[in-house]
């Protein structure tokens, strides 16, 4: 479904991704692990289209995405829960939800946000930035979710959240992958990222150093490597 | 006490004056964040337009909409030679809207004269010169600071300016008011031409309020300012969004400047005076709130009314000094994020 | 060297002044005039601030001068400092409400004050003559001989008003690149940096605001005298629009663009008036559309001004001094003190709102030791970090530095011993590298406003220089000391942030994620650095994110989760810690 071929992004004068590969096949659950820095971001905003792409490919559904703005992507079934999360704080929970659904004009969708985080039903006259870091994650995803992407792009949804939030929130995430949605996910947690994840990608200074099932990258030892430095 | 009441009512139809180009300052500011100073000449243009049609000549505005659509479709010309059907996709819209404008010019001069296809057509024309202006002044640098996009404001309010005084000249012409006669009460005449003012801008703020709290399409073009990644991320296109804010602000401040013509005489020099005024009204909700933005323009009408009586050379000196006190006020209220999008 | 060119300029304008007809001649005082009013302005911006209303100071100045000469019967020389004194005045409320307004309101702030003004001016008939002004303003006298337009002494007139402009730009020049100056561009571009230094910035913008205000009403006194005649006309909006393109077009970035602005825009005005006289008298003013469309342009593609296309093609400034840097870089801790912990921290709590970042944090940094501060992501570093570093204040608990309570406004911290760096970059643009690291030397210097227009700052300012060259000799870039600093790649704009922060001579160094976005190499560079600095005697706090460079740096380890401390002690014990290993990695969740 999803092609990234030998794909270099730079900004600011420093090269974010090195000649970057990945595929991802209809219906799989991708993950994409690597420490802070990794360049996980960047590949996720580029897939989506926030950051412009000096070489390589990339390809969705068989057509280039490269050139169509973000907002087009959307469109196509492509949706991104950033890192920031990027929501509306001056704005209810219930119009961010909304608008997330701005370009499926068929109303509905509402309902099957709120049965999968029934907290958000209680909260969605109030606004985003009165919410706690775990609540507007769950707008963040429900607002993604609002568009019925084809492919949704997780941006590391776990950071900052207290263990229990997290585990709600991905469990949420395994519940999408029972429906069908394509998901690529990124996080610097690993074994939580490769608990839910059938295939994986570890990255480290902008490129890739790892790939395999989630079983063959649970192995310890390679992830201590790559995340805490040289072994004593 | 009859004075009180005789300068406040007197305040009232001034400050009616001011109160669509009040309304119209803040759904741009609320809908891009820009400050637009030159927001008055949007009121000036609707006023002057519609002078024209009434004496049955084509309006200069017809000129400056076809002049500025070329300048916007001049970066898609190159595509000709590239790409035919690129270039055709792009100017296509442009072509309707002008097919658009100058048929309907076209009709108020010749089939359907009169004052409700004038300004009918008035409304179309001026409007169309909203996104006309974002897409040259704004759109080509939108992450610029909100300081520099104020003084680009400067910029083209001098460049609009300008430009109507070269193509209507400095006369005044007199505009017929949309309904005669008017209504006397406590001593002061109080024409309907004002009370229809009133009566417009009520509407507006409801149908503003209507349109920016209850439709999706009115969240998308607050969202658009607020987030514009994460506009981006619900398939709104932050460039559209801030073109169709520029149009229903220039579309409003027209339609300010139409119904204001009658009662204080269209000239090129109207837009400046009354937006200024109408900014101070406006900051009385730090131009994000429609009903203080209307109480403010009140407020500025009766002050005009009282420091006319009072102390009148100082009047406007006294409207303008208010602003500091307020936006300090509004400032320290709002906190961080009202000033400083 | 970078002198010809403004002795080429300046000779221009004196062969213009000595040799042109009449008429031109008055027109370049005009022009002169504007360019003095323009320098403050440009002084104004490089502060970060910005006035849409100035002209409305230089009709204060020019109306307060010529109603004290004419009807007070003061000399016109002291005219032209009450003129001064009166804009400035004018200003002081403006500058304290610039300190209270943000993003768009002060602009437009400035805006109704300046018609608010200008209005008054036209009201206060019996003072100011009302619209209609008042002539017989006594002109300025020099060796004998009447500058004013009354007795035709334009060429003299015209050289007077230039020569201010010279002095006013020369000053200028002067006063920004010395230590105010610094502070003032710091302000500007990172406020956050400049309070981290030692910066006031209500005092620095107040002072910009009342110095630029200061030169419009001189200027605008000059005005008075020379056209012997004032009315409210030429102190409007239009003109203080005028003046805003005048600086946009000569360009912002240093004084003398007030004088290529003011040249370019009576030369502009010159040649639509000759040259398209023909087009004018057939369509109309052309001028307003002509200008405004200038200045769109400029802001949209060109906003550095005429100055900075000519900039890099002048041979950069020479340094008027060798520096010789001796090479010890730390302060050495004397013995007494190796057991006191230099910063402490006890049971910090920091609360936003309803989150809870920081529960219970206590850590004590020794001296001469360099202490490693992790955690994953959200785990409260930042909050600890600005905590630490005084930018912000525990909801409760303590945070002692050598012993004593850390006070005072944030600016105040760095007196008391602490420097830091910034995890996103913070340098001035526009300013070299060495002049980046004076400005950790803020603190220790104490030139005022006057002593850095006028000159009387050298010795300090030598000092200054010797002890960033110093700094910058400690993370090894003496080479780079004049490139502007967004020339380095980011490895090296971090050490220049090291050199910043150790000029300021602190106890302590707090480094906030110094290796993000470094390469190998570059890293390898930043722990041998920090290396020698310990041993040199400068305790240091490292937050990161690298854990390599961390375990290769550090003696011992905090290590936050979650906003509580997770563990603290020797760097391996605790980095082979389980716990600390599970948090990192992730506790298993399915």
């Amino acid at each position: 479904m999803l092609e990234v071929g030998g794909l270099t992004v730079a900004y600011g004068g420093a090269v974010a991704l090195d000649d970057v590969s990945i595929w991802v096949e209809e219906g799989a659950f991708v993950a994409i692990i690597g420490a802070n820095g990794a360049g996980k971001t960047t590949l996720m905003n580029t897939i989506m289209g926030l950051l412009p792409v000096r070489s390589g490919t990339l390809r969705y559904l068989g057509e280039s995405l490269l050139g169509v703005p973000a907002q087009e992507r959307v469109a196509r079934g492509i949706a991104l829960v950033s890192e920031d999360r990027d929501l509306f704080a001056t704005m209810s929970v219930e119009d961010n939800l909304r608008l997330g659904g701005y370009r499926r004009r068929g109303s509905g969708g509402l309902d099957e946000v709120y049965d999968l985080f029934p907290r958000l039903l209680e909260r969605r006259k109030q606004l985003v930035r009165t919410l706690s870091g775990g609540e507007q994650q769950m707008v963040a995803v429900g607002r993604a979710l609002m568009s019925r992407p084809r492919l949704l792009l997780l941006d590391e949804p776990s950071m900052g959240l207290a263990p229990i939030v997290v585990r709600q929130i991905f469990d949420s995430i395994v519940a999408l992958r029972r429906r069908g949605i394509t998901c690529v996910l990124v996080e610097q947690n690993a074994p939580l990222a490769l608990s839910v994840a059938s295939r994986g990608y570890v990255m480290q200074l902008g490129r890739i150093t790892a790939e395999g099932t989630a079983a063959e990258l649970s192995d310890l030892n390679r992830l201590n490597d790559s995340y805490l430095g040289l072994a004593v | 006490m009859d004075t009180y009441l005789f300068l406040g009512i007197d305040g009232l139809t001034s400050g009616a004056i001011y109160a669509l180009l009040a309304l119209s300052l803040v759904l741009v500011q609320t809908a891009t964040r820009v400050v637009n100073i030159a927001q008055g000449e949007y009121l000036m243009l609707g006023a002057m337009t519609l002078a024209s049609l009434l004496d049955g000549d084509v309006p200069p505005t017809l000129g400056l909409v076809l002049a500025g659509g070329l300048l916007c479709l001049a970066p898609d010309i190159a595509a000709l030679w590239t790409s035919p059907r690129r270039f055709v996709r792009a100017a296509l819209p442009y072509c309707l809207l002008a097919a658009l404008a100058l048929t309907l010019v076209y009709i108020t001069l010749h089939v359907l004269p009169g004052t409700v296809m004038s300004m009918a057509t008035t409304l179309v024309l001026v409007t169309l010169t909203g996104p006309i202006i974002y897409r040259l002044s704004v759109r080509p640098k939108l992450d610029a600071d909100a300081v520099v996009l104020v003084i680009v404001s400067v910029g083209v309010q001098m460049v609009v300016h300008g430009l109507a005084l070269i193509l209507w000249g400095a006369e005044p012409r007199p505009v017929a008011a949309a309904v005669q006669g008017g209504v006397v009460g406590a001593g002061v005449f109080v024409s309907w031409q004002a009370v229809a003012i009133l009566v417009v801008a009520g509407l507006a703020t409801l149908g503003l309020y209507a349109f920016f709290e209850l439709t999706l399409a009115g969240k998308a073009l607050r969202a658009a300012s607020v987030s514009r990644r994460g506009a981006q991320l619900c398939g709104i296109a932050p460039e559209r969004a801030g073109a169709i804010s520029f149009a229903l602000g220039a579309g409003l401040s027209a339609l300010g400047g139409m119904l204001v013509a009658p009662l204080v005489t269209a000239n090129v020099d109207i837009g400046f005076v009354v937006g200024l005024k109408a900014f101070v009204g406006a900051t009385f909700g730090g131009l994000v709130t429609y009903p203080l933005a209307l109480a403010g323009v009140a407020l500025v009408g009766v002050l005009d009314s009282f420091s006319a009586y009072a102390a009148s050379g100082y009047r406007d000196a006294i409207v303008f000094m208010l602003v500091i006190p307020i936006m300090l006020w509004r400032s320290g209220r709002a906190g961080q994020w009202e000033g400083d999008r | 060297m970078r002198q010809f060119f403004f002795c080429a300029l300046a000779a221009v304008i004196a062969a213009v002044i000595g040799l042109a007809p009449a008429y031109y001649v008055s027109l370049t005082i005009l022009a002169g005039i504007d360019a003095l009013a323009a320098t403050g302005l440009i002084v104004l911006i490089q502060a970060g601030q910005v006035s849409l209303g100035h002209a409305a100071y230089v009709g204060l100045g020019a109306y307060a001068s010529a109603i004290l000469t004419r009807d007070v019967g003061l000399t016109p020389w002291l005219g032209l400092l009450a003129g001064a004194a009166v804009a400035a005045l004018a200003a002081l409320p403006l500058g304290f409400v610039a300190l209270k307004l943000r993003g768009t309101y002060l602009p437009l702030a400035t805006l109704a004050w300046g018609m608010a003004v200008y209005v008054t001016l036209v009201a206060a008939t019996p003072i100011t003559g009302g619209p209609s002004g008042f002539d017989h303003v006594p002109p300025l006298r020099v060796a004998g001989v009447d500058l004013g337009v009354a007795g035709g002494a334009e060429r003299g007139c015209a050289a007077l008003v230039w020569l201010l402009v010279l002095l006013a730009t020369v000053s200028l020049a002067r006063l920004l690149r010395s230590r105010q100056g610094r502070a003032l561009r710091a302000i500007r571009h990172h406020e956050a940096l400049a309070v981290a230094f030692g910066i006031n910035p209500a005092r620095v913008k107040i002072v910009a605001f009342v110095l630029s205000a200061a030169l419009a009403g001189f200027a605008g006194a000059l005005y008075a005298h020379q056209a012997q005649f004032v009315s409210p006309a030429p102190f409007g909006l239009g003109a203080s629009f005028t003046l805003l393109i005048v600086v946009m077009l000569g360009g912002i970035g240093h004084p003398v663009g007030a004088v290529l602005g003011a040249i370019t825009v009576a030369l502009t005005n010159l040649t639509l008036q000759t040259v398209f006289s023909g087009l004018i008298s057939r369509i109309g003013p052309v001028e307003p559309v002509a200008f405004g469309l200038l200045l769109v342009v400029l802001l949209l593609k060109w906003p550095g001004g005429i100055w900075s296309a000519l900039e890099p093609h002048l041979p950069p400034r020479a340094r008027r001094q060798s520096i010789r840097p001796s090479v010890l870089c730390g302060r050495p801790a004397t013995d007494a003190r190796k057991a006191e912990p230099i910063l402490e921290l006890r049971h910090v709590e920091k609360r936003f709102g309803g989150l809870q970042a920081l529960c219970d944090v206590s850590l004590r940094v020794l001296p001469q030791a360099i202490l490693g501060l992790i955690g994953p992501n959200g785990a409260g570093k930042s909050t600890a970090f600005n905590i630490m570093s005084g930018l912000s204040r525990p909801t409760s608990g303590e945070v002692l530095m050598d012993g004593r309570c850390l006070k005072g406004r944030p600016w105040q911290v760095i007196g008391q011993g602490l420097a830091r760096t910034f995890q996103h970059v913070k340098l001035v643009e526009g300013m070299s590298v060495l002049e980046n690291v004076a400005l950790g030397a803020f603190w220790r210097g104490n030139a005022g406003w006057i002593a850095c227009l006028i000159g009387l700052d050298r010795a300090e300012e030598a000092a200054t220089l010797q002890a960033a060259a110093a700094a910058l000799a400690c993370v090894g870039l003496t080479a780079q000391a004049d490139l502007p600093c967004s020339s380095l790649p980011l490895g090296r704009q971090r050490l220049v942030e090291i050199a910043r922060a150790i000029a300021a001579a602190p106890a302590l160094l707090l480094l906030d994620e110094p290796a993000a976005g470094l390469r190998a190499g570059e890293k390898a560079a930043l722990a041998a650095l920090l290396q020698r600095l310990r041993s040199e005697g400068m305790t240091i706090v490292l937050v990161e994110h690298d854990i390599d460079l961390v375990m290769r740096s550090v003696d011992r380890l905090v290590v936050l989760n979650t906003g509580r401390v997770l563990a603290d002690g020797p760097a391996l014990k605790v980095r082979n810690d389980p716990r600390v290993i599970d948090a990192y990695i992730g506790a298993g969740v399915a």
